[in-house]
């Protein structure tokens, strides 16, 4: 089992060294992450980039951080995400070039990061590395995207948050969900499962339907299913072969919301387990002490970055951790945000599971009543992948002096002076010495004041210019 | 565990009956609409979306307005019935409708 403690730091911000960049840089060597990278080992950075007009999916900003980081201790990062399985009929990452695309849109690329932005799982999300894992909970192998599976050393940069199926959106889904190929996501998400795949568990309701000409959008009933097993007979009845159903997902929102099919809770609570498994695979398939986490837990929108939309954050922002734990960095995540009040307006208020000890995923993020947010972090430590009891230590801030603009690191004389004073930047010969054409006194009670309180103000001075003419 | 979306459902509908029950001999319009509320529940009544979390905001809030009215009944407080039963109406539409999950994105 790997180490179970959580390096921490809260989200408050009021200088260069506690940035929440140096922050995550803070933790992320606190941790020990940084003797994961050895000098020339090729570094795969796993984000989620963020589905088409998503806003809460992590900034750039911090990938590049960790990049720059990690080229300093010698090693060759690349940042990278995965192909869709593809969640609903317009996904935007369902192959390499709408990923490269959409993350482009959402700020990642090479000129952005200082490294290159790839799709790990190729062109259609077929290239990966299968895993044996006896110890899994439910799945006995996964697929692991190859340039994951490729790479040297893995840091899952993980943006904490909330998720319909998954409950919480952490280490253990970034790795367990995105870091698998395409098939490796329908392994995960119960694709043919005997149990608890939509084709056994789902519950299809073909009598519903009424007919193509009372159904002005029938065609979407037809296309949604990449797999073409959705078919509006001669008869105009609706059939579905859902014995080669591959739980792509991309049917749900357009058969449950029609009453077609009845979606079966059971299948989200066997994903949730399987997510484990499948980040398991992940860390056996780079090397368990190889493979470092860090949680951006900033943002904690209730619905994942694969969504197409970010709702008002549940919490506040709860701090950035780091671990070599999937299983602890997740717990320590979920405890906090159970610690913290829950935002005004948000979801979790909606819920009224706002309180400070309410499971506000399970209120606010869960598509279904009784799905559990612990779920995944319960079969990560059944299985071995880490432990939910963990020890979480607060780190103090680094040194202003490693976060400052590493370019030049001068300050101001030394870098500007001989500039300043060739091209004129303040225009001293102008206006008495003062530069510039202004007043000198002006009523500045009058434009502070709050005239919504009180539509008079009492004290009024009269505005002076700067060369005596008011 | 709180309830969920469908238990709400349940308990409104019940609520609505026993609001219902006698209350023609007080106002024929209060009576139809309340009837009329407890028929289109029943009919969506088990569909998916009461089964899902989203469900649960709006149909607390026609619980609680349910509650509301029957407290009102209860209590021959007929002078404020009316704007209850108007109130209960329209989060009632709004459920109804809801229900439908146009637009609801479940990934």
């Amino acid at each position: 089992m790997s180490d179970s403690t959580v390096y921490y730091m809260d989200a408050h911000s009021e200088s260069t060294e506690t940035a929440l960049v140096a922050k995550m840089i803070t933790v992320f060597d606190a941790a020990g992450l940084d003797e994961i990278v050895k000098p020339n080992d090729i570094v795969a950075i796993k984000v989620h980039c963020g589905e088409w007009n998503n806003s809460a999916y992590l900034r750039p900003l911090y990938a590049r951080a960790l990049a720059d980081r990690i080229k300093e201790l010698g090693g060759r990062p690349f940042v990278c995400d995965t192909t869709t399985s593809s969640y609903s009929p317009w996904g935007s990452r369902t192959s390499e070039i709408d990923i490269l695309l959409t993350a482009e849109r959402n700020g990642y690329s090479s000129a952005t990061l200082g490294c290159p932005f790839i799709c790990a799982d190729g062109f259609i999300g077929t290239s990966d590395f299968v895993v044996d894992i006896p110890e899994g909970y439910i799945l006995k192998e996964a697929y692991v995207a190859q340039a994951i599976a490729a790479a040297d050393a893995l840091i899952a940069l993980t943006h904490f948050k909330g998720h319909s199926m998954g409950v919480i959106g952490g280490a253990l889904k970034n790795l367990g969900i995105g870091a698998q190929s395409k098939r490796g996501k329908f392994n995960v998400h119960m694709g043919g499962h005997p149990t608890y795949g939509l084709g056994a568990a789902g519950v299809f309701h073909p009598e519903n339907f009424k007919g193509k000409a009372n159904t002005p959008d029938w065609e979407i009933l037809e296309d949604c299913c990449p797999f073409n097993l959705y078919n509006i007979n001669e008869n105009d009845e609706l059939e579905w072969e859902g014995e080669k159903c591959a739980n792509c997902l991309g049917c749900f929102g357009v058969m449950g919301s029609r009453g077609l099919m009845d979606i079966p809770p059971i299948q989200f609570d066997a994903v949730d387990a399987a997510i484990a498994d499948g980040c398991l695979g992940v860390e056996k398939a780079v090397g368990r002490d190889k493979v470092g986490y860090i949680n951006m837990a900033l943002d904690v929108s209730p619905r994942c970055d694969c969504a197409n939309h970010a709702d008002v954050p549940i919490v506040p922002h709860l701090g950035v951790f780091a671990s070599k734990d999937a299983v602890a960095i997740d717990m320590a995540c979920v405890d906090k945000a159970r610690e913290a009040e829950g935002i005004k307006g948000s979801a979790a208020e909606m819920m009224e599971a706002h309180h400070a000890g309410d499971k506000k995923f399970e209120a606010a993020a869960a598509t279904f009543h009784g799905q559990s947010e612990v779920t995944s972090i319960n079969t990560g430590h059944e299985i071995g992948l880490g432990s939910r009891e963990y020890e979480l230590i607060e780190c103090e801030p680094g040194s202003p002096e490693k976060f400052r603009f590493p370019y030049d690191t001068r300050p101001s004389r030394q870098r500007f002076g001989e500039r300043f004073e060739k091209f004129q930047v303040f225009p001293y010969d102008k206006h008495d010495g003062k530069g510039f054409n202004r007043l000198d006194v002006v009523d500045l009670e009058k434009v502070k004041h709050h005239y919504e309180d009180s539509p008079e103000i009492t004290e009024v001075s009269e505005s002076v210019h700067a060369d005596g003419d008011d | 565990m709180s309830q969920s979306g469908q238990e709400m459902l349940d308990e409104t509908i019940a609520t609505c009956k026993s609001i219902a029950d006698g209350l023609l001999e007080q106002n024929q319009a209060w009576e139809n609409s309340i009837v009329e509320i407890v028929e289109k529940f029943e009919e969506v009544s088990e569909t998916f979306f009461f089964k899902t979390m989203p469900s649960v905001p709006i149909t607390r809030t026609t619980m609680r307005e349910a509650a509301l009215v029957l407290e009102l009944k209860n209590a021959s407080d007929w002078d404020a019935m009316d704007g209850a039963v108007k109130t209960l109406v329209t989060s009632a539409q709004n459920l109804i409708e809801k229900a439908g999950m146009k637009g609801t994105t479940l990934t």
